[in-house]
């Protein structure tokens, strides 16, 4: 950045005597303690941060890992012929002979599998789910609020 | 003021760093257009960086130049969050109206409107700019200390100053303008 020529003029006077004749905003009550306790909260506000962070990149991969796989089952299903009750899973296995029956028939198992896996993993994650907000409730947002709650006070 | 119990962050001693420079740090927010609760709030987050990073300080520049480079910092970020969420806000109060010794109403009148075009038309500079000319002219500090604040040559403050006086005179003179 080049030096400029820096001369007072009229305008110089205007500013210095505006400038110098604004009232100077009243300090907040206590304002080494809000301080103080804001400086304190913040490491605090951090690690809750950091976990906050974590969850939502684990949160996020397992849905895309659940859309993934329910994507590859339902996709199975419709090559092997679409989704069949579950009834036929049960009777269908023990009165066959024939080799082209046996082979539907252990199809039929490992979908029915399958389903019990992916109802497993529902439950589950909303099971971890609850417990994590539960545990987790005070988060970030409310640790936030309470080192900075006096600023509502104060702008009433 | 005892560098080494401010070091251990004693609440005392920091209680007295606050008192000293709380009014420079709050006029700063003030000429940037900070105000009310958004004020208070970037002053307390000033020196609350300030007591964070107290342990760490290592005397290289003074204590005041020190706190107000960190305080600086941390109110141009306020000012870039509160602009993200604007708000219409009244100008304010021509309350300490600049009377210039016996002059008549009019006269004072004409110098308050003044003095309020002048504040709101330093609110819109860029934040050096601001900042250089909140220093200068109504803290009349030296270009040598505005520098050291700014982390900046001596020029560059100079030349901060004349591109915000041009830029103020401009906004002025369309103020004038524009009232009849």
């Amino acid at each position: 950045m080049s030096e400029r020529t820096f001369e007072p003029d009229d305008l110089d006077a205007t500013l210095r005597r505006a400038m110098r004749h604004r009232a100077e905003p009243v300090a907040p009550s206590d304002l080494a303690g809000r301080a103080m306790r804001r400086a304190q909260a913040a490491d605090a506000l951090a690690a809750v941060a950091r976990v906050n962070r974590l969850n939502r990149l684990f949160t996020a991969i397992a849905a895309v890992v659940i859309i993934c796989v329910a994507g590859w089952i339902f996709r199975a299903r419709l090559s092997a012929g679409g989704f069949q009750p579950w009834s036929d899973t049960s009777t269908t296995s023990t009165d066959s002979t024939d080799t082209s029956t046996t082979s539907t028939t252990t199809t039929l198992a490992t979908a029915t599998q399958w389903m019990y896996v992916g109802i497993g993993l529902a439950v589950t994650a909303i099971g971890v789910l609850a417990v994590q907000r539960t545990v987790g409730g005070a988060d970030e947002w409310v640790l936030r609020w309470n080192a900075t709650g006096t600023r509502r006070a104060n702008a009433v | 003021m005892d560098l080494e119990r401010l070091k251990q962050q004693d609440a005392r001693a920091f209680a007295e760093l606050v008192a000293e420079h709380q009014a420079i740090i709050l006029g700063l927010g003030q000429s940037l257009g900070l105000r009310g609760p958004d004020l208070d709030d970037a002053a307390a987050e000033a020196f609350a960086a300030v007591y964070r990073a107290l342990p760490r300080f290592e005397a290289r520049a003074q204590l005041g130049t020190w706190v107000y480079r960190i305080a600086y910092r941390v109110i141009v970020k306020a000012r870039t969050k509160r602009r993200r969420h604007a708000t219409v806000e009244l100008p304010d109060e021509p309350s300490a109206t600049p009377a210039a010794g016996d002059a008549g109403p009019m006269q004072r009148a004409e110098q308050a409107e003044t003095a309020v075009a002048v504040w709101s038309a330093v609110e819109s500079l860029d934040e050096r700019s601001a900042t250089a000319v909140e220093l200068y002219y109504r803290r009349e500090w030296p270009l040598e200390k505005i520098a050291d604040v700014l982390e900046c040559p001596v020029g560059t403050v100079k030349t901060l100053l004349y591109r915000a006086r041009e830029r103020l005179r401009t906004l002025l003179s369309s103020q004038q303008e524009i009232s009849p």
